[in-house]
């Protein structure tokens, strides 16, 4: 099987099918990424499709300083982050507009408008809890939640991905935990 | 080190996040230290509960299968909307000096192209219509006249004599040759996987089954099973099916056959699927975990009856069941 190095080359040289091979070998994991992140099938394909145009678009401009599957995934974390929900903007990432800049800090419980006293009740699982607790973190804080709890990369790993430095992916992973943990008390 | 230190080294240690000699330390730490012994539990617990039942699954195939369409279909438009000066542009933009005068020349070379073009004495010879047929020996490519399309004026300022514009240079391109020629075979796969009409890529992949055979490149054979997996239209992704069954089986044949089995909407395919499977079950590939997991999912729920007599059938004659 041909190493990534090589197919990267042929598709910087416009081999597209070279780029599909490179897409087919690395895009369950950008869909994991984006399926973990999101609630929405709809969603999780809309970032697929952009991770993979940026990628198309930006080819040229890979210089194999690091591996490429790290170059995507940045490119994936990325997408993530700035992804605005379809249909409606999320609260969380009003809150985070409003500042400007996510600082890390938990955004306090932030609850689904339109979920109703019977949406409640149906979703008083731990499934639904958690899936509740983690809306209610800060996009980065989610992001490095579910990227450690879920798709097991190392804190330095997300580190490189989301671009900052390890420490402050462990006071995101920190924070998020402390948060997760007061939604959950009562259920774990 | 501080008992702040040392929670932590024990949120650290709960998350998986150190090494087994600071692990040994903060157990040695934990054995004296109530406090840190229950946020230890407490965390493990916690990441328990996530990973059994949180966000856990994969994303199915169906999901990926459409997603993998829908990046398709964005690509091409992707393709259609970038225009070759732009890459010309942005060549000589970002890259050594030795780039722009590179980009200079080629400019220059468009600039010949046009002007030989617009400026011919007889149009009719080249301006439109069908380029004359041009048999080329083996499968060389015959270039025609390049024609100049969507130009569009950038900056015309009057009384300055300058004019500044862009432009598609398209130039057809006639190819005759064998089927089992590579160059042919490697536009046939690219219009296959790219073009936009659906019964351009339907011709490409009829003319390249012709050509298939027991040497075929890994190249088309890998576009085969692509387009089975992901071309929006039915009839191509079923002459992509008829195609592959002539290649020998395989493990890439048998997993773009379960692909089908599992995620095409069209009831037909997963026919023609099964029966391949049931084909290439009979040589070498037998009936193995993965195809015997979506046998038993086919004979559950699948909506097509043929389907679930079919999984049931293969099951018993593989297992005995």
């Amino acid at each position: 099987m041909m190493e990534d190095v090589e197919l990267v080359t042929r598709a910087q040289q416009g081999d597209m099918l070279a780029f599909e091979q490179l897409v087919f070998r690395h895009d369950r994991k950008v869909l994991a990424i984006a399926a973990r992140y999101v609630t929405s099938a709809e969603d999780a394909k809309d970032i697929y499709q952009e991770v993979f145009l940026r990628v198309y678009r930006n080819l040229n401009k890979f210089r194999f300083k690091s591996e490429f599957a790290t170059w995507l995934h940045r490119i994936a974390v990325n997408v993530c982050l700035t992804h605005r929900a379809r249909g409606r903007r999320t609260l969380q990432t009003l809150f985070a507009d409003a500042r400007g800049e996510d600082d890390g800090e938990p955004h306090g419980e932030i609850r689904d408008p339109a979920q109703g006293p019977d949406a409640v009740a149906a979703g008083a699982d731990l499934a639904g809890r958690i899936e509740r607790a983690l809306g209610s973190l800060s996009p980065k804080q989610r992001m490095v939640f579910t990227l450690r709890h879920y798709e097991g990369y190392r804190l330095s790993e997300i580190a490189q991905m989301m671009n900052c430095v390890e420490g402050t992916v462990k006071r995101y992973l920190f924070t998020a935990t402390r948060r997760m943990r007061e939604q959950l008390k009562d259920a774990i | 080190m501080t008992h702040d230190d040392y929670r932590d080294l024990v949120f650290l240690a709960a998350s998986g996040e150190i090494d087994d000699d600071v692990r040994a330390v903060v157990e040695r730490h934990m054995a004296s230290c109530r406090e840190c012994a229950a946020e230890f539990a407490s965390l493990g617990r916690l990441h328990a509960a996530i990973t059994r039942e949180g966000r856990a699954p994969e994303p199915d195939d169906r999901l990926l299968a459409e997603a993998r369409q829908e990046l398709r279909v964005a690509l091409r438009a992707e393709r259609a909307r970038v225009r070759p000066w732009s890459a010309l542009m942005e060549f000589t933009r970002t890259g050594p000096a030795w780039r722009l005068a590179l980009g200079g020349a080629l400019a220059l070379a468009c600039g010949v192209i046009a002007g030989r073009t617009v400026l011919a004495p007889s149009a009719g010879q080249g301006g439109g219509g069908t380029p004359p047929a041009v048999a080329v020996r083996g499968a060389e490519p015959h270039e025609e006249e390049t024609r100049i399309t969507n130009v569009h004026f950038v900056n015309h300022a009057k009384g300055s004599g300058e004019v500044e514009f862009t432009f598609d240079a398209v130039t057809p391109v006639r190819m005759r040759g064998s089927i089992d020629d590579p160059g042919i075979q490697k536009v046939l796969t690219h219009a296959m996987l790219n073009e936009e009409n659906p019964g351009v890529r339907l011709q490409a992949v009829s003319a390249l089954t012709r050509g298939v055979g027991e040497a075929q490149d890994s190249d088309v054979r890998g576009a085969l099973v692509k387009t089975l997996e992901s071309d929006p239209n039915v009839g191509v992704r079923k002459e992509a099916l008829n195609a592959l069954r002539r290649l020998p089986f395989d493990p890439e044949i048998k997993k773009a056959l379960l692909h089908t089995l599992v995620a095409d909407g069209n009831s037909g395919l997963r026919v023609a699927a099964i029966n391949a499977l049931d084909a290439g079950r009979s040589g070498a590939a037998g009936v193995d975990s993965d195809f015997l997991e979506v046998l038993k999912q086919k004979a559950r729920s699948d909506d097509n009856n043929y389907i679930r007599v079919k999984a049931r059938a293969v099951i018993q004659e593989a297992t005995g069941q």
